[in-house]
């Protein structure tokens, strides 16, 4: 199986930011339609969460544990930003958050060989997701293909 | 499914606030103790809610304690499976947050560190370097889900002859930003008490621990001479897509889980013996589950029953230690009660105390933020 990659690259305040940048942009894109429970979203990042983690614990410092900020903590979780594509596309089919520096190109296909089986899958969008801090905001380098 | 293909059970591990070893753990659930505590720290760091349920007398550097929990509970389950031998080890971890006290202390400006050591995978580095066995790793980031996507890609690991051995499991050590995080969230019990399923429920209450499991094929278990504890069937997974925390009211995500089960495996659902449910005891996700278990199983209605007012809810290592109690209740044949619980609010069948009786299927059920509905299948092997 070949796999097309795209390239993504943005920079925002918050991992919530640079997650809804990247849906814009690839709700942009024409003739990308995903089959809700025959889809599948395989989310691959070192650090997805690392950030939100630690900014949300400053904000508790700052604000004591009783008033830090709700809304920075979904996004302590690693698997926010796969669960926010789910949401925007109607993806109701397996959902997965793995963490490792590079893609193993050879476990995904294998694994997305197997969910395709499975669960009759379509396609399934894969995005290779690295966050980096640059003068105090979160730069993303995103690589995105469409399993097919 | 072949009988060569068939994943079996072999060895079990466990370290979690009211046991750290398989069979106190095992007894422990059949008492009405539950580990919740009021902690001091927690107090003087101006928590709103101070009980949790914490591993205590377990001496390590506390950056490192999801790894340490890990090695203590793999020790077990590897010694039970006697794999020692044995070669090309896979691991399959699930976690929510790694090892959150080094990303609080990143956030105090303690120390300087490297997040990314800390991650799952950092835990996972780690443990290869302890046990070089460990041919191939993947460390999966799905909340409160992670330990059955861990036993999800230990099944196929061993299905595709990856590995030989598939050590799997779950860990997430205490995380003051997770205790923060459900408070501000209002998911909480306030009481400090965790009523799963009840009526007067009130919220959750925040555990920590690991959860292992020594997985093979049934073939090579047997060629060995190894105990076989239990079958791991199979495992379904969706997602809800609707809310980044709050379950679809429909429950239609869960619904899809155990209908994927039924159907995948040619079971009725009058075969389940033992729901091992999320039961966290939050008003929302209980009722999502509940209702979810009273559409699927309208004519039989299962024992359903939660080990969270016990030992808190461990987030990403809850399905790896629930599926260890899965195993077990086969073990045993019994299905152990779920404490606290007095007044109905659902049409569910939900044990106040523990049943001896008949144990052949059990579904273990594991839901998380991000909308992740996970279900595991076990059975008894002969």
């Amino acid at each position: 199986m070949e796999l097309k990659w795209n390239t993504f690259e943005t920079i925002g305040d918050s991992e919530a930011d640079i997650a809804a940048q990247f849906v814009t942009f690839i709700k942009a894109k024409k003739n990308l339609k995903f089959y809700k429970n025959q889809s599948a979203v395989y989310f691959i990042s070192t650090n997805a969460g690392n950030f939100s983690s630690i900014a949300f614990w400053e904000n508790a410092l700052k604000h004591s544990p009783r008033f830090a900020n709700p809304g920075i903590f979904p996004w302590t979780l690693a698997n926010a930003t796969s669960g926010y594509i789910a949401r925007q596309f109607g993806i109701t089919g397996p959902n997965y958050t793995i963490i490792e520096p590079c893609l193993n190109r050879e476990q995904l296909i294998s694994n997305y060989k197997t969910d395709k089986l499975k669960y009759q899958l379509k396609n399934a969008i894969c995005v290779q997701w690295e966050i980096k801090v640059v003068k105090n905001l979160l730069s993303v380098l995103a690589k995105w293909t469409i399993l097919q | 499914m072949q009988v060569t293909n068939k994943i079996a059970v072999t060895g079990l591990g466990v370290v979690c606030a009211i046991a750290n070893t398989i069979n106190d753990f095992w007894n422990a659930l059949q008492t009405e103790n539950s580990s919740i505590k009021n902690w001091d720290d927690l107090k003087h760091a101006d928590f709103k809610y101070i009980h949790a349920c914490r591993v205590t007398d377990f001496e390590c550097d506390p950056l490192h304690r999801g790894f340490h929990f890990s090695v203590a509970a793999i020790e077990q389950a590897i010694t039970q499976a006697n794999c020692k031998s044995t070669q090309k080890w896979g691991l399959f971890l699930g976690t929510t947050m790694g090892e959150s006290a080094a990303f609080e202390a990143m956030a105090e400006k303690r120390q300087t560190l490297n997040p990314e050591e800390y991650t799952g995978f950092g835990i996972c580095k780690r443990l290869v370097k302890k046990y070089p066995k460990i041919k191939i790793f993947q460390c999966f980031a799905t909340a409160c889900a992670a330990g059955n996507y861990a036993l999800k890609a230990g099944i196929e690991a061993l299905q595709k002859d990856e590995v030989s051995i598939a050590i799997v499991g779950g860990v997430d050590p205490f995380s003051r930003i997770a205790m923060t995080g459900f408070s501000r969230s209002r998911a909480m019990s306030a009481s400090g008490i965790c009523k799963p399923f009840d009526v007067h429920r009130d919220g959750m209450v925040l555990g920590e621990g690991a959860g292992f499991l020594v997985l093979e094929k049934v073939q090579n278990a047997t060629q060995r001479n190894a105990n076989i504890l239990a079958v791991l069937e199979d495992c379904a997974l969706s997602c809800d897509a609707y809310h980044p925390t709050a379950p679809k009211p429909d429950s239609s995500g869960i619904i899809d889980c155990f209908t994927q089960l039924l159907n995948k495996n040619n079971l009725n659902p009058t075969e389940i013996d033992w729901i091992s449910a999320h039961g966290t005891g939050t008003k929302l996700s209980d009722q999502s589950e509940a209702q979810a278990i009273a559409k699927v199983f309208t004519t039989h209605k299962p024992y359903v029953s939660s080990i969270k007012p016990k030992i808190g809810h461990t987030l990403g290592a809850a399905t790896a230690i629930e599926a260890i109690v899965s195993v077990l209740s086969i073990q045993h044949q019994t299905i152990p009660h779920t404490i606290n619980y007095k007044d109905a609010e659902f049409d569910i069948l939900i044990p106040k105390k523990p049943v001896l009786t008949k144990v052949n299927k059990v579904l273990n059920c594991g839901y998380a933020f991000g909308g992740l509905n996970s279900i595991t299948l076990f059975s008894s092997w002969n």
